[in-house]
């Protein structure tokens, strides 16, 4: 199990007002819909689970993959940054729609980049997996485009001045993921290693990459 | 008049939460039937997105996302007469 | 400019434009009320994507559109909340029909 996405299976209790409510009344629609469907024959339950166990396949664990590839061989990185729907097709990972792309956003010293969809919550669901919860959020779609900074600091990321953030709002068919600077001191690590230092939060810019331990 | 789901730049000042939950199994449904019924050609990714906006501005604030799409899509069938309101509450009332 | 496609693209990497505003008419859009109005810089072209606001209607036989990654000054957009200093920026994909030239 890959524990590095701080995706922690627990309930919150903070329940801000805009992205609290709903919940226990869905949960009999959605049931409802999914009956009339299998009984009218516009899906069959067959094909509903395997739609599901696809879904669930992928997690930031692809994504990971992908960027430590990019950290070891400087080839496969140029190729991602300068097409990267094509340079993850070399690894087998393809859009669901033959019209979606992917844009890999490299981070410099001197530029930071984030994710966001202010619009719906556009997500590359094909390298990283169903979104979480925050982004998905009425607050971060609201404030990620005007205070990208305050954003950063509640994710408990502070940026040096010197270093420019550069937001990127998902608004068509590109997905973006962000190919974060390898941390210092990691030169002997292997490629195993390296996955483990990437978060999901370092793929969509809201986080770093953790530090290898010391010792 | 902006629409509700027109986020960028609005004041929701509440703080991010960093915890998030995996989906439950009616969300892992409604997912994988958005999925499936694209796939099938039911209705493309647009459509869906335009009734998912059409939700009531304070509705839409008030709902999950999960419940946003379960509004949608049951709205988009019933207007391309895929299914009825009718046929819905009668497998409800079977619950 | 032509690109390896044999596409005709209005725009080229470095020109400046102007977002246009929406009427509202429209029913699905997705150009963001924010950056309406706004002037940014044409980063790159993504090539030619089908436009958005017939597929929500299901037309999806209407011409595809050049669709552009748009750079923007967050000074430029939210004036009292950014200093003057700031280079931070946000990036937008913004089909043709909504870019003027400046």
């Amino acid at each position: 199990m890959y524990d590095n996405l701080e995706d922690h299976v627990s309930h919150s209790h903070q329940e801000p007002h805009f992205d609290s409510p709903d919940t226990s009344s869905f949960e009999k629609q959605v049931e409802g819909l999914k009956q009339t469907l299998l009984s009218k024959g516009l899906i069959t339950q067959v094909e509903l689970e395997e739609m599901i166990a696809e879904l669930d396949q992928r997690t930031p664990f692809d994504g990971a993959q992908i960027i430590a590839r990019a950290w070891t061989e400087r080839d496969f990185r140029n190729r991602l940054i300068a097409n990267g729907t094509k340079a993850v097709s070399e690894l087998g990972y393809h859009p669901p729609d033959d019209f979606q792309s992917l844009v890999v956003l490299a981070n410099t010293e001197f530029l930071h980049h984030l994710i966001v969809c202010t619009l719906c919550s556009c997500y590359p669901r094909w390298l990283l997996g169903r979104p979480p919860d925050w982004y998905k959020s009425i607050a971060y779609r609201s404030r990620a485009v005007s205070d990208p900074r305050g954003i950063l600091n509640e994710f408990g990321v502070t940026l040096d001045p010197n270093i420019s953030i550069r937001v990127v709002d998902s608004t068509a068919e590109v997905r973006y993921m962000v190919l974060p600077l390898r941390p210092s001191g990691t030169d002997n690590l292997n490629m195993k290693e390296l996955v483990g230092l990437i978060t999901r939060d370092s793929l969509i810019g809201v986080g770093l990459p953790h530090s290898p331990s010391v010792g | 008049m902006p629409k509700p789901h027109d986020l960028g730049g609005k004041p929701h000042f509440d703080p991010i939460v960093l915890k998030t939950t995996l989906p439950v199994d009616w969300e892992l449904t409604i997912d994988g039937i958005s999925s499936l019924l694209r796939k099938k050609g039911f209705y493309l990714t647009d459509e869906l997105r335009r009734y998912i906006e059409k939700i009531d501005p304070e509705q839409y604030l008030n709902m999950t996302y999960y419940g946003r799409w379960c509004t949608a899509i049951t709205n988009i069938l019933i207007e391309k007469q895929l299914i009825a309101e009718d046929d819905i509450q009668k497998q409800l009332d079977l619950l | 400019m032509d690109n390896l496609l044999g596409h005709t693209e209005t725009y080229s990497a470095g020109d400046l434009v102007r977002v246009s505003y929406d009427s509202r008419i429209m029913e699905h859009v997705r150009t963001p009320l924010y950056i309406q109005g706004k002037c940014g810089t044409i980063v790159k072209s993504h090539g030619k994507f089908a436009n958005p606001e017939k597929l929500a209607y299901g037309l999806q036989s209407s011409p595809k559109v050049h669709l552009y990654m748009v750079e923007f000054y967050l000074v430029n957009i939210w004036t009292t909340a950014y200093a003057n200093d700031s280079h931070d920026s946000i990036c937008l994909d913004i089909f043709e029909h909504w870019l003027t030239s400046i």
